[in-house]
């Protein structure tokens, strides 16, 4: 121990640590150099939220508005249905959508013939690889009242204009093409199980579910429980490329998220400052859960992040 | 944890203004270096390749345009000193660069902030107003009171729908006298061979209209033995277009989201008593089956594929898709030969009125003048020149070689592809104003569609955009949200009142007032 803290101690006679390991700080450097200025330095363009932002005055000549925009967000309806949408279909959305992919994953980790394995995992990471924009256009082709395959079966609605079950469509196709791809790192995480603890249990007259109960989920909820801390922090988008994609006219009331609405109102009519102001209030909320997450995973479960 | 997608855009695009500004003192000074050697080298040179030399101290003008052609030559190629020969103007010398869409607009805002404004280029209305603001252009009124030819090509709406501060700061498109040629090419695009297999002549009036949807929706107009059409269907509503089926309420006379004059006052047309008529109307026929369910939901192209797919017999659609060279005209030709379609005369409604909703000043194509470029007199000679008669031929190259034109039928006949004329340097990238002209239509039924919806039109009477429309953006989607739920039967006609106390009560207020304060001051 003392031995190995000396070695990477500038001593007398040697040269100082970040010299001896230049390559090292050189192959950080470009990493570090991407967060700084692409995640940092757009940090200081949030000022905008407190001005009166216009192109002539540029960011630090435009004048100062302290919480208008705020107070113009907090003010307006339209904010607050957003608001409500966002919660409720990220609740759905991680009440439903969260466990699917650990499911999925322990189901395909019980597969034991790998060439239907590896078929399987294929066909259910696919459309993670298309955008919402293909995948709409097959729902839209699917649950037509008109052509669609519900017509088959003599069903006049389409889940698509149905504002009861909208928000159910979302929960689902937001299953159907992100589930697979979420089982990777599950995989991953089942991959590294020690396999003797299966042979172990195997001896004591173990079975399948047994096995996958009492060993697997245990070794992979580690995992979990970080992917669950991150997925917190997201609770304020609900996805915008999706709802986007699929709300319309029938559905607003119970579909339009807080990023379709700053979207909207914000960025589309060159409303900058508000379009800020807004984004501001959901990483700070955003923030809020994940610190609130982590400490909660930490006072129960002893894993957290920091 | 990741920064919210807007603040960074947002923060990228102050940057990028902040660049400007900054470069924008220091480049004085250098411009004038910088301008004066590279302005003569340049016009020497081209000025020999061009063919008419001894021309060493033209005027040069820098002309950048949101355009995509590739094929263009860098120094002009042939298209370059036909036109300046034939104009006639002497001592003057253009370079054209060219880029298209985001694309154009970021290498103009770089332009800008290193110096290096062109001298003539293609801009939006949101960046007219902010180089406007800036100082970096000019206004234009007194340069188009001085080029006749090119004032009267313009349509004075246009105008009076960009005009900032009391000027004009850029230059919109101007149009031939022909009926084809005006700025609308929207309405409603029927299935004539439908029409002839169900035995009925084209609609006159909203009542004819009714009857034919019917016949579309349940007498198989397409002859395939399945029930598997509708009589009318339309796309997705979004804030920029709120309204379908325009022309239902155009024959009651209104437009919703038009601003109207009633008795001295603009009110928009949502609020007016028309509108519930039209309601009535439309939510009877899709009680009827004879409106398209899909249509809340569908993208535009979704729609086209149906009109295409013989699923629906009339849509909004453009004149062209009657001219066989457009991608819809073949596809449909190709699935269905005997296929037929013509644009319908507005419907009359009950009261007499009918009526498209007119296009405005929506074409897009606006160019601004540098407030440094030299001598802007010479320049407007030359656009002034584009949109004469013999000017205007230059977007399909030269007589005999690239097309012929038969003056009987006022018919342009192209015999090259577009690909090929800018590769000779010819048509739309030295288009520098832009004077619609469509005589290339070979179809009639084409021609006579954008004059019927161009003879047919309901005026907006208020174009610009007031504060409030910012600040109560959502209204349009307010109204679609109405006019879906009422149409699809959701909700009953009488809905209609509470969307119009909404939409006074959520700026709507607002906004009225602040539009005819507005347009009284015009």
């Amino acid at each position: 121990m003392e031995r190995a803290v000396t070695s990477f101690r500038a001593t007398p006679g040697r040269r100082p640590a970040i010299l001896k390991y230049w390559h090292y700080y050189l192959l950080l450097t470009p990493g570090m150099l991407f967060f700084l200025v692409f995640k940092y330095l757009p940090i200081a363009g949030l000022v905008v939220a407190f001005k009166d932002y216009k192109f002539v005055n540029g960011i630090w000549g435009s004048e100062w508005v302290g919480l208008m925009w705020f107070e113009q967000l907090f003010a307006s309806e339209g904010f607050w249905i957003a608001l409500r949408n966002t919660v409720i279909i990220s609740l759905y959305k991680l009440a439903f959508g969260f466990p699917a992919p650990i499911l999925l994953a322990l189901l395909l980790n019980e597969v034991r013939n790998s060439v239907f394995k590896r078929t399987i995992q294929s066909i259910v990471i696919f459309p993670h690889f298309m955008s919402w924009v293909v995948l709409g256009g097959i729902l839209f082709t699917l649950l037509s009242p008109s052509t669609g395959i519900l017509s088959w079966f003599g069903i006049a609605s389409s889940p698509l204009t149905d504002p009861k079950q909208f928000r159910s469509l979302l929960v689902f196709s937001g299953i159907w093409r992100e589930a697979g791809w979420n089982t990777v790192i599950y995989l991953a995480a089942m991959a590294g199980i020690n396999p003797d603890l299966y042979e172990a249990a195997k001896i004591d007259g173990a079975g399948r579910f047994r096995l996958a109960w009492n060993i697997t989920l245990p070794s992979i909820a580690g995992t979990i429980i970080i992917l669950f801390i991150l997925r917190i922090g997201y609770l304020l988008q609900a996805g915008f490329d999706q709802v986007f994609i699929l709300y319309n006219p029938l559905v607003y009331n119970v579909s339009d998220i807080l990023d379709t609405y700053v979207y909207r109102v914000g960025l589309s009519m060159g409303r900058i400052s508000f379009a800020t102001a807004a984004g501001f209030f959901q990483s700070l909320v955003g923030m809020a859960l994940l610190i609130g997450a982590n400490a909660l995973a930490r006072r129960y479960g002893d894993r957290g992040f920091w | 944890m990741k920064m919210a997608r807007a603040v960074s855009i947002a923060a990228l695009a102050c940057a990028m203004v902040w660049l400007a500004a900054c470069s924008s003192s220091g480049g004085q000074n250098t411009s004038g270096n910088a301008g004066g050697p590279g302005g003569a080298g340049s016009s020497s040179g081209t000025g020999a390749s061009a063919g008419n030399g001894g021309n060493g101290d033209a005027i040069h003008y820098d002309v950048f345009l949101n355009f995509a052609a590739p094929e263009y030559p860098a120094d002009g190629g042939k298209g370059k000193g036909v036109l300046l020969e034939k104009a006639g103007i002497q001592g003057i010398d253009f370079t054209v660069t060219l880029a298209s869409g985001a694309d154009y607009f970021t290498k103009l805002n770089l332009k800008a902030a290193s110096g290096e404004l062109p001298d003539y280029f293609s801009v939006d209305i949101p960046t007219m107003t902010r180089f406007a603001d800036e100082g970096m252009i000019r206004p234009l009124d007194d340069l188009i009171d001085k080029a006749p030819v090119l004032k009267s090509t313009l349509r004075e709406s246009d105008l009076e729908a960009i005009r900032y501060n009391g000027k004009i700061y850029a230059l919109p498109v101007g149009y031939r006298p022909e009926p084809f040629n005006g700025p609308s090419i929207d309405g409603f695009l029927i299935r004539k061979d439908w029409l002839a297999n169900v035995g009925l002549e084209q609609p006159k009036t909203l009542e004819e209209l009714h009857e034919v949807l019917r016949r579309f929706t349940f007498d198989d107009p397409d002859g395939n033995g399945v029930d598997d059409t509708f009589g009318i269907s339309a796309e997705k509503s979004t804030n920029q277009y709120p309204t379908k089926f325009e022309t239902v309420f155009g024959a009651f006379g209104v437009i919703p989201h038009f601003w109207h004059n009633v008795d001295g006052r603009l009110k928009q047309g949502w609020v007016l008593p028309e509108t519930k008529e039209a309601l009535t109307v439309l939510q009877q026929w899709y009680a009827e089956g004879l409106i398209d369910p899909d249509f809340p939901i569908m993208e535009r192209k979704q729609l086209e594929e149906k009109f295409i797919n013989s699923k629906v017999g009339i849509i909004t659609a453009s004149g062209f898709w009657m001219t066989p060279a457009q991608p819809q005209n073949a596809a449909i030709k190709k699935l269905t030969p005997q296929a037929e379609m013509a644009i319908l005369p507005p419907p009359v409604g009950p009261g007499g009125r009918s009526g498209y909703p007119d296009a405005g000043p929506n074409y897009g194509n606006l160019k601004a003048l540098s407030a440094k470029a030299e001598n802007p007199e010479k320049w407007f000679e030359l656009l002034n020149w584009q949109a004469t008669d013999e000017g205007q031929f230059l977007v399909f190259g030269l007589e005999g070689e690239h097309y012929t034109y038969d003056r009987e039928k006022n018919l342009v006949s192209q015999k090259v592809t577009y690909s090929d004329l800018y590769a000779e340097g010819f048509s739309n990238p030295i288009r520098f104003f832009q004077v619609v002209d469509r005589r290339w239509l070979d179809n009639e039924e084409s021609r006579e569609g954008i004059m019927i919806v161009n003879n047919h039109t309901i005026e907006n009477e208020f174009w610009k955009t007031v504060p409030a429309m910012l600040k109560y953006p959502d209204l349009p989607l307010l109204w679609s949200e109405y006019l879906v739920k009422i149409v699809t039967g959701i909700w009953t006609v009488d809905k209609w009142e509470e969307f119009v106390e909404k939409y006074y009560s959520q700026g709507g207020k607002e906004v009225e007032d602040e539009v005819n304060e507005a347009w009284s001051g015009q």
